[in-house]
């Protein structure tokens, strides 16, 4: 179990160092662009609707990440003063009673959103924008995906700390 | 009925938000559990208002529509700034030199905090960036100079939050579009009372130097250094500071870059000046994108469960609610006008700021301009209210964004920090309030 | 109790026609069906997004969208000819061609492959020409120019050497005032009033060619459609006729009422000179004849409009 755990877990460290190497990329875009058509005079919508396609990407792949990380923002009055067992109790709870049923309705329908676009080969709504708006959806489902992934390291973590072996604990 | 679903759907989301589950999962969550019980009721045929599980499938078309809003890229942009801009020690320096300039002034340090908070502010347009840097840079900074940490917190939150109402900023964008005013009004607007407020700031933090000199110490004045040098000091580490913000607002006002470009140029800028003081590595660059990245993933997470909450809202009548409660008090136009002001304040306690301009914002501004007042200036009242709203307890970015940048410190020290300066808010919104020449000039 | 339809609109209710006549179709029906249908139209982005609102419908989490069809030229190119042609007919033609000339039927068929119903709802007058800073005498006076225009016409500016800047809403007056774009399409005057560019353009330019009339679009989940009853659909049907007059004739003041203010706010007002539209519309008919060879029933639908025009020409060109 705890070598799932490890493989998840690494998985998605790398996705979102990956990942955070979308934002220079980001920087370089608008750069590009606010240079090309303030010296040049030239608009392109390609490199406008890329800007918001890479900040999706960052933004997907640093989501389960950033669980991992433990920075997702809490209200921690009390929680800094439970002890270890109580603690795993919260994140079990919260996983198994907020978050996967959040993420079950949300990464299915999310799913569905890219399969629909698949299938239409969508693209931009403006003729000459960018092709293939189904990969950021791709992006959207995949990351959710991956949160819900983390979730369950995470409840298998708290699992076995509250019911696992003692040497687990250390 | 529909008030008493409300009123469980925001009491369940309290009470389960001090598990210390992380707020975005369960705003989320308690939406869907709050779906689902809507869905069991109908079958039961209840009569009222009900939300429904089929309705949390617009959540992920609600997900996507933010990841393909062009207007929240400044949210990575300005973070990366931020991070960029501590990595390069020219913030941190600043802020030490401006303390020995200030130094005869009482609680000089804080004020300190306050002056370089207007100028970031100035650059910046999102609220986030400039917290987590004066937070970083300025926490440990008066905490060395023995400064007490609720005015410490205090200040940097509240002064982290003039980014949004002073020009340029994402809000009055995003306010703009949603209510057809012209940005440039709400920019001219929102300038004098965001200075304001800086003020307030600056005498609250020499109020309190005077009277409880124990919570911000004097520093003793350097040996042998002379107030010219330090000047000069000071004049030499304000340089690349300010061509940074000269580039963001420049490029703003010259009509080089839209402002949410302007938000990559400050990155890109802030790049340019980490590479020049040498201190930047591979290693580094690369902490900086990642912690950039988990920041920003935080934040859109809170996006996504904050969407997800007021879909079952809405499901539950929530905005009825609030308009009907709205056409049964009869009330004068100001009457009208500073109720609406007080729900604003109050759903900003829950809420985040995006969600009530979509909620509340396009709902009353049509019946306050019914009644005669300017709309430009009723946006900037409601701008002010929701700069609020990101200090008040218990959901406030600000705070968030302090939690995650000091981790050892309670959020509830933070609440508590925060409670001053929410009530400088509160009187310069009053102001505002009396004195509509200082947004309308 | 009632059928419930849920009805999300693309536009604010407050917006002129587009988002008028959401609120409008939601009030008619209620009142009208005596009961049998129980309506609620949700405001811009209330439960979806104005630009997911044919996914929504069309997976069944939302009953019914007020939109328009070019929101969904990612999807389906052909279905932006029946929201709005450049150099296109005017609003009575391109009515007549929608319920009278086989228009609609396409439309139909090709949403009808995706389990979506639809019914012409909120017929637009012609849009306005924009906002710019500069005039145009000739249609070199668009070389190098920054202008901010959507969709087909989009692409033939970019033939005529202007270059296109997508800004969202609230960043096109700063845009304008600083001189990041030079010119601005929007929509009808009454509209373009609220964003105030009045302030900060120079120019105005009237009639706009590249949206002479435009078809909103109510659409409804296949399924939903076909569980309501025979009197319930002709209803909905017949509101959207009543939608469309109720849509057209109540800017006709309102638009008057615009463009007399931007006058007395010191813009000056212009139209297009001949020669300029020309430019344009050869522009256009090259990036028509690069969308018909790339998509098969964005031909389909073109051929049946130039079609219908030549056939009521003799008349039609002639009012
Ligand atoms: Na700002
Ligand atoms: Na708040």
């Amino acid at each position: 179990m705890q070598i799932v755990i490890a493989l998840i877990e690494g998985f998605i460290i790398r996705v979102g160092k990956i990942g955070a190497l979308f934002l220079p990329l980001l920087m370089l875009t608008i750069l590009v662009n606010v240079t090309s058509r303030y010296a040049f005079g030239i608009g392109s919508i390609e490199l406008e609707e890329l800007q918001w396609h890479l900040n999706a990407v960052a933004v997907m792949s640093c989501l389960a990440w950033t669980y991992q990380q433990d920075a997702h923002v809490r209200v921690d009055a009390f929680h800094v003063k439970m002890s270890a067992t109580q603690k795993a109790i919260v994140e079990l709870c919260g996983v198994v009673f907020l978050l996967l049923p959040f993420l079950w309705f949300v990464t299915d329908s999310a799913w569905t959103i890219f399969g629909y676009s698949w299938r239409l080969k969508e693209g931009s709504p403006m003729p000459s924008g960018l092709p293939a708006r189904y990969i950021i959806k791709f992006v959207m489902a995949a990351g959710l995906s991956l949160l819900a992934l983390q979730a369950v390291a995470i409840a298998l973590k708290s699992i076995l700390f509250l019911f696992g072996p003692k040497t687990y604990k250390d | 009925m529909d008030i008493l679903f409300v009123f469980l759907l925001f009491a369940s989301f309290m009470v389960v938000m001090f598990s210390g589950f992380p707020i975005a999962f369960v705003l989320g969550g308690v939406a869907v559990l709050f779906a689902a019980l809507g869905t069991l009721l109908d079958a039961f045929s209840v009569d009222a208002d009900m939300a429904s599980l089929r309705m949390i499938g617009f959540v992920a078309n609600r997900i996507f529509d933010t990841l393909s809003s062009y207007s929240l890229i400044p949210i990575s942009m300005f973070v990366f700034m931020g991070m960029m801009l501590d990595k390069s020690g020219v913030a941190e320096r600043l802020l030490t030199r401006m303390h020995q300039v200030l130094r005869v002034v009482p609680g000089g340090m804080a004020v300190s905090v306050v002056l370089i908070g207007v100028v970031l502010a100035a650059s910046t347009g999102i609220i986030g960036a400039s917290v987590v840097l004066l937070a970083t840079i300025a926490m440990p900074a008066m905490r060395g100079a023995g400064y007490d940490d609720r005015l410490g917190l205090g200040v940097v939150g509240a002064t982290g939050c003039l980014g949004i109402l002073i020009p340029p900023s994402i809000m009055l964008i995003v306010m703009g579009d949603q209510l057809q005013i012209p940005v440039g009004d709400l920019f001219r607007g929102a300038m004098v009372p965001g200075l304001l407020l800086a003020l307030a700031y600056v005498a609250y933090a020499v109020f309190v130097a005077l009277r409880y000199p124990d919570r911000a110490p004097a520093k003793p004045i350097e040996p042998g250094r002379e107030l010219r040098e330090v000047v000069l000091d000071l004049i030499g580490s304000l340089v690349a500071p300010l061509l940074l913000v000269i580039a963001v607002l420049g490029s703003i006002v010259f009509g080089i870059a839209t402002p949410t470009e302007a938000s990559g140029v400050g990155a890109a800028g802030a790049t340019l000046i980490a590479l020049m003081s040498k201190r930047l590595t591979w290693s580094g660059f690369r902490e900086v994108c990642e912690s950039t990245g988990t920041t920003t993933a935080f934040l859109f997470a809170l996006i996504f469960g904050a969407s997800c909450f007021s879909v079952v809202l809405r499901g539950y009548g929530g905005d009825e609610l609030i308009e009907n409660a709205l056409h049964a008090i009869p009330l004068p136009p100001t009457g009208t006008l500073i109720l609406i002001l007080f729900i604003v304040f109050l759903l900003g306690f829950f809420l985040d700021w995006m969600e009530i301009i979509l909620i509340v914002a396009p709902l009353v501004l049509p019946v306050l301009t019914a009644l005669g007042h300017d709309p430009a200036w009723v946006a900037i009242l409601m701008a002010i209210c929701l700069q609020t709203s990101f200090l008040t307890p218990p959901v406030g970015m600000a705070l968030f964004y302090l939690k995650n940048a000091v981790p050892d410190v309670e959020i509830t020290h933070i609440y508590r920090a925060v409670l001053p300066f929410v009530a400088m808010q509160i009187g310069i919104l009053v102001l505002t309030l009396l004195v509509p020449k200082l947004a309308l000039w | 109790k009632g059928t419930r339809l849920d009805i999300q609109s693309a536009w604010p209710l407050t917006m002129p026609a587009s988002g008028a006549n959401a609120a409008y179709l939601g009030e008619t029906l209620n009142e009208s069906s005596g009961g049998s249908l129980d309506v609620t139209v949700y405001g811009a982005g209330k439960l979806v997004p104005s630009l997911q609102i044919f996914d929504a419908v069309q997976q069944g989490t939302l009953d019914a969208g007020i939109t328009s069809p070019l929101y969904v030229a990612g999807r389906f190119p052909a279905v932006q000819l029946f929201g709005g042609i450049p150099f296109g007919p005017d609003a009575i033609t391109h009515t007549a061609w929608l319920y009278d000339g086989g228009g609609r039927e396409i439309w139909s068929e090709i949403y009808a492959k995706q389990g979506v119903v639809t019914i012409p709802c909120g017929l637009m007058d012609s849009e306005a020409g924009g906002w710019y800073n500069f005039e145009i005498n000739t249609v070199d006076d668009f070389k190098g120019k920054k202008v901010r225009f959507a969709g087909l016409a989009g692409e033939a500016m970019v033939k005529v050497g202007a270059s296109i800047v997508l800004l969202p809403g609230g960043e096109i007056y700063p845009g304008l005032e600083k001189g990041l774009i030079d010119g601005t399409e929007l929509s009808m005057p009454a509209i373009d009033i609220t964003l105030g560019l009045q302030q900060v353009g120079k120019y105005y330019y009237l009639p706009g060619w590249h949206q002479p009339a435009a078809m909103n679009e109510l659409i409804v989940n296949q399924a939903k459609w076909d569980s309501l009853d025979a009197s319930q659909q002709a209803l909905i049907e017949e509101s959207c006729k009543a939608v469309n007059l109720e849509s057209i004739t109540s800017t006709m003041a309102l638009n008057a009422k615009a463009v007399a203010e931007f006058e007395a706010a010191g813009v000056e007002i212009k139209s297009f000179p001949p020669e300029v539209l020309e430019h344009l519309h050869a522009a256009f008919d090259e990036v028509i004849a690069e969308q018909t060879s790339k998509d098969a029933d964005f031909k389909r639908v073109w051929e049946s409009l130039t079609a219908y025009r030549a056939s009521v020409a003799p008349w039609a060109e002639r009012r």
